[in-house]
């Protein structure tokens, strides 16, 4: 196969979920189409490279994991920035789409409790599979999990107090 | 918890599912080859900012590992490469030595690096033919014939007994007759060779790649390094030991090796044909050839977490990914090239553990990867023994500093050959009849430190007896071969 051909295989077929993660990682769809889209740049060698393209999924969401760990890192120089000179800027609030409390207190959760959730809950992978997308162990991963369901349920019962 | 689980699970899919990536498809195309090119175009103004600044004779910034082009125009590969080895006897001076001398019809050339008794010239004769054809090394005392055709050096294949060479010595006029003796294809009967890189602080002219008897004689640099700046690192022989791949990390602004940046590179064993086999914005490292020569491992940085293992065909092309975010390195090939045995770090709560490195094997055909060892040490630089029934690695545990050890290939119980005193960095090389373990024995660590010479090649039985070191030592040793 071309290996122009491979990157579209692979874009067509994860690109979509890819996005999705991003932006549950991100909040704000505009960057997480900008993150997805520097992910298959980075990755596209290593598409080339791969004999098995399943494993392309698991490299295209770990770039945007680290991706988007490093955008909020910068997120967070901005906003301490920003906030020497001003409120913080709106465009730098989360887009978190329809108002929801259960949306909003996923957005509360730690980036990898929240990226272990949309693997197990969204894309319905084993705990193997989302371990090794995080670059953890199924112990570790079995962990981000439960902790991420605990804090849900703590806030919106606390919330129905 | 069932509630929340099937809430959230509702909630994602109602914000999430309407989610689509836009087609940037073209864009990422664009970028990719963009950013190809601009590595090309940088490697391209890097190599004429060089030719300019080695004109202007800094030396420190040049690249003295062949032309950057050489990859392009390296000759064509003839049809059959013609190996020989001869003894060359010489029946003149003092005493009656035989030394040998590699003909390689691939590259015309053959070298025999040794100091022949003051000799500052020589000539080849055969049946009252003389062929002009024998040139000596500028740098170093060595012989070479090289330049000469095909026909000449197939005669010399063919019948070496007919040749004999005459060394001449100028300043006192004598002459040395050399007879070419005992030709035979590539035997794998020839002497072994340890094969090392070495690092001198401070001593540039000792920084290098060394080739060296098991004895320790025979010591010759045959690519020098020039201490910071280009750091030489991992030297594997070839299986026919006619090439030597290894890495070597470039220069950055201030002339010290960067240590983002290494590539590998392939020569004769001579030194000479120096090629780059990679060009890459990441470091890659630790070349390993496959034992029928045809392919060699590395390991690559992926980004600045982890350490992948990639193959690619001898000449460079044909790069394929090996494993798969797994932090891995120290590849070694089993005998059979069916399998390659490497290390991996392990993860803990979510990190990776940088005190638990464990060896892996993989079956190339199937990337089945198994776990074979299973201790809260930091175990690395596998090597199969030749018979592939054992497999040698290094282990660090702790303040105990890094051991030698040894296990059956088929299970995990691994026997002590060395406890402690073991340099972790440049791995370990069996025997090429699987009797001994050679690796480095370093002070490195040693309470109060020193800033001497910290290593020193040591041989140990694969039994884990009769330990010895051998020749002088090096600031550090960074990589073992023997073949």
């Amino acid at each position: 196969m071309h290996r122009e051909d491979r990157l579209g295989e692979v874009y067509h077929a994860h690109a979509s979920d890819g996005l999705r993660l991003a932006y549950v990682l991100t909040g704000n769809r505009e960057t997480a189409e900008d993150i997805t889209q520097e992910a298959f740049v980075r990755i596209g060698r290593k598409v080339i490279g791969l004999r098995d393209l399943d494993h392309a999924r698991a490299y295209l969401f770990r770039t945007i994991v680290n991706l988007c760990r490093g955008r909020g890192r910068r997120l967070t120089l901005e906003r301490s920035a920003l906030a020497r000179l001003k409120p913080v800027a709106a465009e730098h609030q989360p887009d978190l789409g329809e108002k929801d409390e259960m949306w909003t207190a996923l957005f509360a959760l730690p980036p990898r409790q929240r990226t272990a959730l949309f693997l197990r809950y969204y894309l319905d992978q084993s705990e193997e599979q989302a371990a090794e997308t995080l670059g953890c162990s199924p112990s570790a991963l079995k962990s981000l999990v439960t902790r991420g369901l605990r804090s849900l349920r703590t806030t919106l019962q606390g919330d129905e107090r | 918890m069932r509630d929340i689980e099937s809430n959230l699970r509702a909630k994602m899919h109602d914000q999430l599912d309407e989610l689509r990536m836009p087609d940037r498809l073209p864009s990422i195309r664009h970028r990719a080859r963009r950013q190809r090119v601009l590595f090309a175009t940088g490697a391209s103004l890097l190599v004429v900012a060089l030719a300019i600044v080695g004109a202007w004779g800094l030396n420190a910034l040049s690249w003295p590992y062949g032309e950057e082009s050489a990859v392009n125009q390296a000759p064509e590969p003839p049809d059959t490469v013609h190996f020989a080895r001869f003894n060359i006897t010489f029946s003149g001076g003092s005493t009656n030595t035989t030394h040998v001398v590699e003909i390689n019809s691939e590259t015309r050339s053959a070298c025999y690096d040794a100091d022949i008794m003051g000799a500052t010239s020589g000539h080849l004769h055969r049946d009252g033919q003389t062929f002009p054809v024998i040139t000596f090394k500028p740098y170093k005392p060595s012989l070479c014939v090289g330049d000469q055709d095909a026909d000449i050096l197939q005669g010399i294949i063919d019948n070496p007994d007919a040749y004999y060479i005459e060394f001449h010595n100028s300043s006192s006029g004598g002459t040395l007759t050399a007879r070419l003796g005992s030709g035979n294809e590539y035997s794998s009967n020839l002497p072994s060779e340890i094969l090392f890189a070495a690092f001198d602080e401070g001593r540039s002219t000792d920084s290098g790649l060394y080739t060296m008897k098991p004895d320790g004689t025979n010591r010759t640099i045959i690519l020098e390094g020039s201490g910071f700046g280009h750091q030489l690192e991992r030297p594997a022989w070839s299986p026919d030991r006619s090439k030597v791949a290894f890495n070597v990390y470039l220069p950055n602004r201030e002339g010290a090796s960067d240590f983002l940046n290494s590539e590998i590179v392939m020569m004769n064993a001579d030194g000479t044909m120096r090629q780059r086999l990679t060009h890459d914005p990441e470091p890659v490292v630790g070349p390993v050839w496959s034992p029928d020569g045809t392919q060699v491992v590395f390991a690559r940085a992926d980004d600045e977490r982890s350490w992948e293992l990639w193959v690619m065909d001898a000449d460079g092309s044909d790069q394929e990914l090996l494993t798969d975010g797994s932090t891995a390195g120290d590849a070694a090939w089993s005998p059979d090239s069916r399998r390659i045995v490497f290390s991996q770090f392990l993860y803990r709560k979510g990190e990776r553990d940088l005190y638990n490195q464990e060896l892996f094997v993989m079956d190339i055909a199937s990337r089945t990867v198994t776990r074979i060892t299973d201790t809260p040490a930091r175990e690395s630089h596998p090597a199969w023994s030749p018979d592939g029934s054992h497999i040698a690695f290094i282990s660090e545990q702790g303040s105990k500093g890094s051991g030698l050890y040894v296990m059956n290939a088929n299970d995990s119980v691994p026997t002590e050959l060395v406890p402690q005193g073991v340099s972790s960095i440049p791995g370990l090389a069996w025997s090429p009849d699987g009797s001994r373990i050679a690796f480095v024995k370093t002070n490195r660590w040693s309470n109060p430190p020193t800033d001497q010479d910290h290593d020193q090649i040591a041989f140990v039985s694969a039994k884990g007896a009769d330990l010895q070191t051998i020749g002088p030592g090096h600031h550090m040793i960074l990589g073992i071969d023997w073949r």
